[in-house]
Formats: C-alpha cells, structure tokens, sequence
C-alpha cells in the first residue's frame, strides 16, 4: 500500500496543481489517486539501485542553434488572444500586497 | 541556466497587475552561492565581483535598476560559533544601496526577534526600498516546490573539457589581469589602475587612446583628472563616455608640442567628451592655438602692467605671490594661445627692466 | 467513379493524370461529410469554404508544377491539438475554447507545401488525456463501425473520419498509443514515428518526451507518404532528429523468409480478449506460413511499463498545463478575488476530470519529498524498459503484438473505472516510453463486427528496416506487404 493521501498533503498537491476541487469532487479526486499511487507502488518491486534515470531518449548530441535575433510583428494577434489587455500588455489581478 | 519569464509592472491607477512578456526567452544565468557571507560589505564586494566579470565577459551589462542583474538574499543570524540559524529570503532588491540596507534591517529584525525569545520563521519577504522595510509574502501559494524536473524538450549539453579550452581561450583579459598589467606596465598605483577598470569599454577607451598618443602613463593622467572630473560634473558612469580615442590622442599630442596649452586643452577636451570634437580643427576655429608673437606678448604684458601699477610694484617689491595674477591676467587677455612659461619669462624680463630703471632714478 | 473507393495516393495520382480534379476530391469528401457526420461528430471544426477557395488554388499548383508531392490535392483532417493559423484550436476543451494560434505547427506548413487541403479539425480526449475521445468537452465521436461504441483514442476523431471516408488521411498524435489504439478500434491504420522524426512545435503539449505527430490513413502506403510529407528537421524543436533516411514509401519487393518476428509472451496474459487473441494467433500463423521466424519471448517489465508511463506522462502534463491560467490565451473564470483565485477557479472551470486528475497526480509525483519515490524511479524504469527493448532487438527484426486487448468498449462505459481504461494501454505505451516507431494495421475484426489491430514494433529509425547485415524493406513498406499477405489490405 501506498502512502495514504491525508487532508494535507491533498490540499498541498491541489495549491501545486492550481485546482480548487470541493467536496464530492475532491473527495472522488483522492480516492482515484490513491488507487493511482497503491497500483504505481508496483515499481518498488524493481531493483533499480545502480540504473542510472533516462531522460531523453536521444540526449548523447548536442543541440545547438546560432544565437540570432530574430523579431516577429505579432503582437496584436497574440494579445488578441488575452482575456483581459491593458495598454499592450496582460492585465492580472495585483499581484502584490 | 533559465529564461526570463516575462516582466510585472504595478498599475498605478487601477488594482491591477500588467504582464510584459516581451522579455521572455531572454537567458538568465542563476548563481547560488553558499552560505559564505558574513556582512553587507562582504555581499556587495561579492555582487561588484560578479558584476564586472559579467561585463567583462560581455554576458550582460548587469544593470540593478533595469532588471539585468538581480539579487535574493538569504540571512540568518546565530551566536558566535553557533550553528547557522533559520534563514529568511528576500526580494525586490533594485540597487546595491537597497541590498545593503535591507541586510542591516533583516540582521537586526532577527536578532531582535531572537533576543525577544521567538523565532525566526523560514519564509520569504518582500524589501520595500520607500520605506525601508520588509514584510512576509506568506501565503501557502508562495511556499517553495518548484517541482524541477529534467525538461524533455530540453536536450542535455555536454561540456567537455576541450571546449571549456576552447572558450577559456577565447577569453577577454578579465579585470584584475587589467589591474595588474596596468600596475606593471604603466607604473600606475592599485587605486588608479581600479578606476580606469570600473568598466570595460571605459578601459578600452584608456588603451587605444594610449597606443594612439604613445604616453600610457600620460594618457592615465589624463583620464584620471580630466575624464572623471567631467564624468563627475556631468553625472555619469563609466559606461557612458564614449568619444574617439584618435581625437584625444591628437589633444595629447597637440599639448606635448606646446601647440595648446593645459588651459584650453581642457576647454579643447569639453568639447571631444560632449559632442567627440575634433581637436586642431577646433582649436583653430575658436583660435586656441598658441601663437608664436613675441611682440604681441611683450606688448600685452607692457599694457597689463601700466594698467595694475599698484600690484605691479608689490610685485617688484618681491611679492612672488603676485606672479600668478599677472600670468592669469596676461592668459585671459590673449585667450591662452601663448605659453605660460613664456608670459612668465617676459613678465620677468619686465620686472629686471623696472628694478634697474628705479635703481638709476635713485 | 466512385471517389470514396480510393486511397490518398491513388485520388492523387488520378488528379495528377488530370482523370479527377482537386474540387472533385474535396467534394466527395463534403458529401461524405454531410452523410455521416451528424452520426460520428469526427470534426470539431469544418473548413468547408476554405477547403473549396483551396482546391482551386491547389489544382492550378499542381498544373503549374508548384505542388508535386504524391499527395497534393488530398484532402486531410487534423486533429484539434495541432495549431493552424487564425482558426480555433481547442485541444477539445473549454479552457482553450477561444484559443486562435497566431501560427501554424511545423506539420501544418509542411502539408500546405506538399498541396495538401485541410477539411477540417478533429475531435480528441482533452488536451489528449483519454482512450475513447468521450473526455472531449464538445460532445463524444462514434465508431464508424459500430456507433454504440467509441471510436478509441486520444486521436478518436481523426481515427474515425478516415473510416468513415470524411477524409483521405487524418493527423494524430501518439502520447501513449494514442494514434494506434483508435486506428485499431476504427479499423484503420496508423504510424507513431520515432520520437524525433516529426517536429512537435504547434502540436499542444501534453507529455513532451513522448508525445508524436504522425499519420492516419487507409492503408501503409498511404500513411508511409504522408509520413514522408510531415517528417523533417526542424530547428526550432530541439528534440527534432536530423534524419536523412525519411524516403519512407519506397517500394519493396523483399520477401519474409528468415525475418525474424518477436512476440512478448506477458503481452498475451491476462486481460487479452479471446477473440483479438485468436486473430493475433491467426496473423502470427500466416507469418509462419510464409517463411518467417516467429518466436516468443518474456518481455520482464511488462508490468511495469503502464505505471511507469502513467508518472512520468502525468508529470510533464502537470508542467505543460501550468500555461493555462487564464492570463495569456483561453479561458478566464468570471469571478475571482485575487492572483491566486483567479488561476485556480479558471483552471478548476476550464480543465474536465481526466485533466484534472493526471494534473494532480503529476503535481503529487513532483512534489518534494515524492520524486524520488515515484518519478526518478520511474526514470529509472524507463532504463531498464528501454534496456530490454534494445535486447529484443538484438535478436528480432520486427515485435508483433495486438494493438489493444480489447475491442472498442461501448460509449459511456470506460470513464467509470479510469484504472481500467489505464490499463488498455499497456501494449502501446512502452513504444512512447523508448521512443520507438509502432504501426497499427487491421488484421480482422470480432462477433460484433468491431475491428481489432495488429501492431508492429520497429527500432528506432525502423520505419526504414535497414538494419545490417541484411538490407530490410521499409516498415510502412514491410507493413503493407506482410498486410496483403494478410488480407488486411
């Protein structure tokens, strides 16, 4: 069995994962990760002592490009896109106190 | 190594936030430094250090006010031989002045706290620089877990020790080798040689004008009266000056041939430092070449001293401090296009003249 | 002529003898679209009078010899996480809504190049997340062949409107076997390239060490062209492979005698529906009958090859989906109280449950004091899976597998039990994990007239089997010969 998922460490993973999830839906939340986390426990079976992690699958060659400026004209079009916009910039709620 | 995210700017006018991204993607080198620290002084020493690395480097010009170079500190205080005590992290540093200032008030704040029997908590402030003064960011939402992880669509770089080689070649002549070379070479005091250094392109600047005009240890002369002083009047940072080493090689040569004198090749550099005048051209247009007139001198200096005739006999009286006035007086007449070594050596010749005249009247 | 009969490749070669024009193959698509669409739901979006403004533009391409691929004129559907400039691009979920791409993914340029015409974009399990395309915000799509079941996914609706002819080819994306699974369900085939060949800039994130562009079509040949149009260097991917072996249709006529075929004998334990068991069995025994060497082998990380993939899938997407805050594009929850408010109501509104749910998890296994438990270890899982991948193809040329144990599930039946629905991926994923090519091709179909799929596993660059000391025909190639010997073709 897995770590049980408690109340706190629940809330920690929602503020992380920026999700406000309330009651029936938090609740069913927990229990599927739960069930998750007991199926994933699986892994503790392999010895994996003196295995080395793979993080990418082709990552013995350098990928290199030539540091170029380059500009782009598509600043209307990108905050076209934006919820709220506010003299060519992003509008958010104050960020600071 | 990271990207810069993008830059907040706090709306004056309304509660909001505006978000400028056009400064994402930008590379950000993050330096962590271990809890080596032990004073402002050491922490400033530490960012003057790193900054003019950087600039020498030609990674970044490093400038606090404009965001490209940015500083988080961390502090705890312990007891002597303690072991290090709960640290605090704070933010919105935007000069070295708030770094300094907000390290006093952090190492007071907790030593105060610490005095009073209570703890110190883990957490990060925020510096208001106004009002010299932190506060706690302390919602749950600012606690740390970045959640790093190897980015995929990152690849891996390999470093290996020929290129570091290779780049290690390619090096610019760093500060301190400057400072030493200068110190060597040139003769020129520690303190000099860190003031013609302060920037990379001021030291530059220095060298060419130096290997132009052939006189290193004059040219340092030169920058370390006339340059910093305009510098100073006019409030600007090393980074900043910026005219034609040719044309205060030209100056330098001009004043070496007595072709200027000390006098307007000061007012001759004004001009090459604001708007990189060319210098004879200059001079010759505003006449401020020294002119071979013996007869004009004589003749100026005759007339000075039948217009000051009470000074003039103090003067023959043995009053040496008096010289000075006449010299100034004859340099300001004929606007400094003669040698001053001349109107003294006539003004002498004068002075001999009346002694014997006023010996034969007696 | 009945346009719907043909492959891409052939309406091409017809358009290109002048025998049919562009119009004439976009609008027996439309047709076929107008029929079967209000049943399926395959598109999200529909360029119809685009496509028609295009075709013209594409046939006096193809007369002027500005277009000379072997697929110009072909009407393609894309799928809905792939950006295409100045039209919605959803991801099939409300948080991307409104989303207008000011630019178009690498793969789109390419197919505009090769004189392709975009018919529309297809429906997906949001931002890729699901094994049924029902995780969609915008309503499910339907199995062709059957429209009580679920077209598979995440590529359901690309998946689907080739099989139901509202398209000649279709782009999908493979995550987990998101291409493979629902080209198996919808009786139709597709390729997951190694992970490198198609550029992946435009295609929305959703794990970006496993995610893959790669095309759907009728048959191999079909696929292996398009394929050929889509690959290519891109630089502005770091992860894109610079490959020069991308002639992926090349004709083969190479036989299969002493071809040695592996099967992983864990693939076909438990959970193994009887009836795609036996037709497995079938297609391994035509093989057989042909001159090849099939030969079974243990595959010992098998059971771990799904929580492996579910940790490190579910952690990138928990990063990737960070960018989706209601700040710079999309959704934004109507009310709000501050920063942090306004991040969490938009999030909690726009993303559905299958979201949600791999966001938390990912968020879980990131977290400090979690990592090294749950993602480094399954890092290193993923080593010792590539590991066994690389031994098997020491001894194999090509890995044999069905594509999934199961038929397509009856809608509305999956999203019950998630854990289940996980646990269908498990012959699919460890391709995605090792950065393999896999290809689904139908090899039958059961009581229920549901098609099953078989899949075939290369090494990496093994679309192009040339591996020494024998020369090997290509995989899509390999594909459609071993297909043909199958009837599958």
């Amino acid at each position: 069995m897995a770590k049980r998922i408690d109340d706190e460490t629940m809330e920690n993973v929602c503020i992380l994962a920026k999700l406000s999830l309330k009651g029936g839906e938090l609740d069913r939340a927990r229990e599927e990760m739960q069930k998750m986390l007991d199926y994933v426990q699986k892994l503790e079976e392999l010895d994996t002592e003196n295995v080395p992690p793979l993080t990418h699958i082709f990552g013995d060659a350098d990928v290199f490009r030539e540091d170029i400026v380059r500009n782009s004209d598509t600043r209307d079009v990108i905050l076209a896109n934006a919820p709220k916009v506010k003299e060519g910039q992003f509008q958010v709620p104050k960020t600071v106190g | 190594m990271e990207e810069d995210a993008g830059k907040l700017i706090h709306d004056e006018w309304e509660d909001c936030s505006l978000v400028d991204y056009n400064r994402s993607g930008v590379p950000l080198i993050e330096i962590v430094s271990e809890p080596d620290m032990r004073s402002a002084e050491e922490v400033i020493a530490y960012l003057e250090k790193l900054r003019h690395l950087m600039q020498y480097l030609d990674v970044s010009d490093c400038k606090l006010q404009e965001g490209s170079m940015r500083a988080d500190v961390n502090l705890s205080v312990r007891e002597t031989g303690g072991s290090l005590g709960t640290r605090t992290e704070m933010k919105n540093l935007n000069s070295f002045k708030a770094i300094s200032r907000a390290i006093e008030n952090e190492r007071e704040r907790q030593i105060e706290l610490l005095e009073q029997g209570k703890a110190v908590d883990q957490e990060t402030r925020r510096w208001d620089d106004n009002k010299e003064y932190s506060y706690a960011m302390r919602s749950k939402e600012d606690a740390k877990d970045y959640r790093y992880f190897p980015d995929p669509d990152l690849p891996p770089v390999h470093v290996s020790d020929t290129w570091l080689l290779e780049i290690r070649k390619a090096q610019p002549e760093l500060r301190e080798e400057k400072q030493q070379r200068y110190q060597e070479e040139f003769g020129l005091p520690l303190y000099d040689a860190q003031l013609l250094t302060e920037s990379r392109c001021f030291a530059a600047l220095f060298e060419e004008t130096a290997v132009l005009f052939g006189n290193a240890k004059k040219t340092a002369n030169w920058f370390l009266v006339e340059v910093l002083r305009l510098m100073k009047e006019k409030g600007m940072e090393a980074e900043q000056v910026k005219f034609s080493p040719s044309h205060l090689a030209a100056l330098l040569d001009m004043v070496e041939k007595k072709e200027v004198s000390p006098q307007n090749a000061r007012k001759i550099f004004a001009e090459i430092f604001d708007r990189d005048a060319e210098p004879r051209s200059y001079a010759e247009k505003n006449g401020l070449m020294i002119v071979n007139d013996t007869g004009l001198l004589k003749d100026t200096v005759a007339r000075i001293i039948d217009e000051n005739p009470e000074a003039f006999a103090e003067l023959v009286g043995g009053k040496d401090k008096v010289l000075g006035f006449f010299v100034g007086l004859i340099m300001k007449e004929l606007k400094g296009r003669v040698n001053p070594a001349d109107v003294r050596e006539t003004l002498k010749k004068q002075i001999e003249r009346r002694k014997t005249q006023e010996t034969q009247e007696i | 002529m009945d346009l719907q009969a043909l492959t891409a490749l052939e309406l091409a070669d017809k358009i290109k003898k002048r025998q049919v024009s562009v119009l004439d193959g976009v609008k027996s698509v439309f047709e076929q679209i107008e029929k079967k669409e209000s049943r399926v739901h395959a598109y999200l979006d529909i360029y119809k009078k685009e496509a028609y403004t295009r075709a013209k533009e594409v046939e006096k391409g193809i007369a002027d010899d500005l277009y000379n691929s072997p697929l110009a004129g072909v009407p393609i559907a894309v799928k809905d996480n792939i950006c295409v400039k100045a039209h919605p691009t959803t991801c099939a979920s409300k948080i991307l809504g409104d989303f207008i791409p000011p630019y178009n993914a690498d793969v789109i340029d390419r197919l505009e190049r090769a004189g392709m015409i975009i018919i529309g974009k297809t429906n997906m399990d949001e931002f890729a997340m699901g094994s049924t395309t029902e995780t969609s915000a915008y309503g499910v799509t339907r199995n062709p062949h059957n429209p009580e079941h679920v077209p598979g996914g995440s590529s359901g609706g690309s998946c689907a409107a080739v099989a139901a002819g509202e398209a000649y080819l279709a782009l999908g994306s493979d995550t987990g076997g998101s291409i493979r699974q629902p080209s198996a369900f919808c009786g139709v085939t597709g390729l997951k390239p190694t992970y490198g060949t198609v550029s992946r800039r435009g295609l929305i994130a959703y794990a970006s060490s496993l995610d893959q562009i790669g095309p759907i079509g009728k048959n191999t040949a079909d696929c292996a062209a398009l394929l050929e149009v889509i690959a290519g260097h891109d630089p502005l991917d770091s992860t894109s492979l610079k490959r020069d072996d991308i002639q992926f249709s090349r004709e083969n006529d190479r036989g299969i005698v002493g071809m040695k075929f592996g099967v992983p004998k864990e693939y076909l334990s438990e959970g193994l529906n009887p009836q795609t068991k036996a037709a497995f069995m079938e297609a391994l025994k035509v093989l057989t009958g042909m001159g090849a060497i099939v030969e079974f082998f243990s595959m010992k990380t098998t059971e771990y090859m799904i929580p492996a993939y579910y940790i490190i899938a579910s952690a990138e997407a928990s990063s990737n989906l960070e960018r989706f805050d209601g700040v710079k594009y999309g959704y934004r929850a109507a009310e709000y109280e501050d920063l942090h408010d306004m991040y969490r109501r938009t999030r909690t509104e726009g993303f559905g449950t299958e979201v949600k749910r791999r966001i938390l998890l990912g968020s879980f296994v990131l977290s400090s004091g979690y990592y090294d438990a749950y993602y480094l270890k399954a890092l290193k899982t993923k080593n010792l899976i590539k590991q066994e991948f690389d031994k098997a193809f020491a001894d194999y040329d090509v890995l044999l597998s069905p594509t999934a144990p199961d038929t397509a599930p009856r809608l509305g039946e999956s999203l019950k039990d998630p854990m289940a629905m996980y646990l269908g991926d498990i012959y699919t994923v460890a391709v995605n994990l090792c950065g393999l090519p896999a290809i689904s091709v139908p090899c039958g179909k059961d009581d229920k007239g549901l098609p099953i799929g078989l899949q075939m596993i290369g090494d990496c660059f093994m679309e192009n089997l040339s591996r020494q000391p024998a020369e090997l025909p290509d995989f899509p190639a390999l594909s459609a010969y071993l297909l043909r010997r199958l009837g599958g073709d």
